[in-house]
C-alpha cells in the first residue's frame, strides 16, 4: 500500500489513539489534532494527502473545519460521525468531503478508503457517499 | 361477607406454601398469568400465585384473605362486579374487566376469567380466578400521548448513547486490537491467533452495531 500522509482530527482520545496507531502500523504517516483550533494550527504545515475528521468537535464541527481549509484541502477527505442519516451525509457532501464513515467502522473500512486515495488524488470528480460496509468487508 | 379461617391456611407464609401446592395457581404462574383460588361462599382467598401477589401489592391490603373482596372486586365496574359476584356464588363461570394500579402509579388492564365448579375437586370447593392481560387496553395505553412522548425520549436517549458513547469505545477497541494482533504476529503464534480472533470478534461487533445504529436512524 502506498504510504500516505494522513491528518486525523478526533477528540475522543481512545479512538484517536488507536486510529493513529493502526494507520502507522499499516505504514502511513499520521498527524493528529483533538479539536478544530489545533487542526487549523497544524494543518497548513502537514501537507497531508488525506484528511479524516470527526464531525462533532469540542470547538466546532468537521463541516466548519472543511470550510476553513477549503483552499488547501487534500486529495482525499473523509468525515466520520456516529450519525449516518441523510441530513448528515448531505451536509458532509455540501461541505466538500469525499466520503463519510459512520462510527463505529472497522479498520478494513478505513483501509479500503485509503487504498482509494491514490486513485482519488488523480480523480477530479468526487462524490460523498455513505460507504457500503458489506462492499468494504469483501475487500478486507 | 363473613371471613372464616381454614385449618393450615391462616398466615401469609402458610398460604404461600399452600400456593406452591395449588396446582392451578402454580400452572398459571408457570405460563405467566396471575391467579388465585377463592372460596365461592365467602370469596376469601385460599391460594394465590406470586404474580397475583405482586399485582395486588400496590393496593396495600394486609390480610391476604381479603385480596379478592377488597382488592379485586373494587377494581371492576359496578355492573360487572354484580354479575361476577352472582356467578361465583352459583359456581358458574364469569369474566370481567379489571384495572390494577401498579407500583409507580401505572395502570394495567386485565380480563378476569373465573371458573365454574371444577368437577375433580371434592374437598374445599374452590373457584379459580385468572387474570389475562388485556392487549386492547395495553394498545390504548401505548397510543396515549404521554406514553408516545416517553417512548420517543427513551429512544432518543438510547440512540445518542449508541452514537456518542458505545460506538466510540468500540471503534477504539477494534482498531487497538487490530494493532495488537499485528504487533504480536511474529512473536508468538498462539497469542497472534488469539489476538486475531479477538480482532475479528470486535469487527463483528462493529458491524452488528453499524446495523443497529443504522436501524435506529429510522426510529
Amino acid at each position: 500500500m502506498r504510504r500516505l500522509r494522513v491528518f486525523v482530527v478526533e477528540n475522543h482520545q481512545d479512538s484517536a489513539k488507536y486510529i493513529r496507531l493502526y494507520l502507522e502500523h499499516v505504514g502511513h504517516e499520521v498527524t493528529a489534532a483533538e479539536d478544530m483550533a489545533t487542526a487549523l494550527k497544524l494543518f497548513p504545515g502537514s501537507t497531508c494527502d488525506v484528511l479524516i475528521s470527526d464531525i462533532a468537535l469540542p470547538d466546532g464541527d468537521g463541516w466548519q473545519l472543511m470550510e476553513r481549509i477549503k483552499t488547501a484541502r487534500p486529495a482525499l477527505t473523509i468525515s466520520m460521525s456516529g450519525y449516518g442519516g441523510a441530513e448528515v451525509l448531505l451536509r458532509s457532501r455540501s461541505a466538500g468531503y469525499d466520503h463519510h464513515l459512520v462510527k463505529p467502522f472497522t479498520p478494513g473500512d478505513l483501509v479500503a478508503l485509503l487504498e482509494k486515495a491514490g486513485t482519488a488524488m488523480e480523480n477530479q470528480g468526487k462524490s460523498c457517499e455513505q460507504d457500503n460496509p458489506k462492499e468494504q468487508r469483501l475487500r478486507e | 361477607m363473613k371471613h372464616s379461617k381454614q385449618k393450615g391456611r391462616n398466615s401469609f407464609e402458610e398460604t404461600n406454601s399452600a400456593t406452591s401446592s395449588d396446582c392451578i395457581c402454580f400452572l398459571m404462574q408457570q405460563i405467566g398469568l396471575p391467579a388465585l383460588r377463592i372460596l365461592p361462599e365467602t370469596m376469601e382467598v385460599a391460594a394465590f400465585n406470586h404474580l397475583f401477589a405482586d399485582l395486588i401489592a400496590s393496593a396495600g391490603i394486609g390480610e391476604y384473605r381479603l385480596w379478592f373482596v377488597d382488592g379485586v372486586l373494587p377494581s371492576m365496574n359496578k355492573d360487572e362486579r354484580a354479575v361476577c359476584v352472582a356467578a361465583v356464588a352459583r359456581f358458574e363461570p364469569a369474566s370481567a374487566r379489571v384495572q390494577f394500579r401498579l407500583r409507580g402509579g401505572r395502570k394495567r388492564n386485565f380480563e378476569l376469567r373465573i371458573t365454574g365448579k371444577i368437577p375433580q375437586e371434592t374437598v374445599d370447593p374452590l373457584t379459580a380466578c385468572v387474570f389475562i392481560p388485556s392487549p386492547a387496553a395495553d394498545t390504548q395505553m401505548r397510543d396515549q400521548p404521554g406514553f408516545a412522548r416517553g417512548r420517543a425520549i427513551e429512544r432518543s436517549r438510547i440512540r445518542d448513547e449508541l452514537h456518542k458513547n458505545v460506538s466510540q469505545k468500540l471503534l477504539g477497541a477494534a482498531f487497538g486490537c487490530k494493532v495488537l494482533a499485528g504487533k504480536i504476529e511474529g512473536l508468538d503464534e498462539d497469542f497472534a491467533q488469539q489476538a486475531s480472533d479477538l480482532a475479528e470478534l470486535l469487527n463483528t461487533a462493529v458491524i452488528d452495531l453499524q446495523n443497529l445504529t443504522r436501524r435506529s436512524e429510522d426510529l
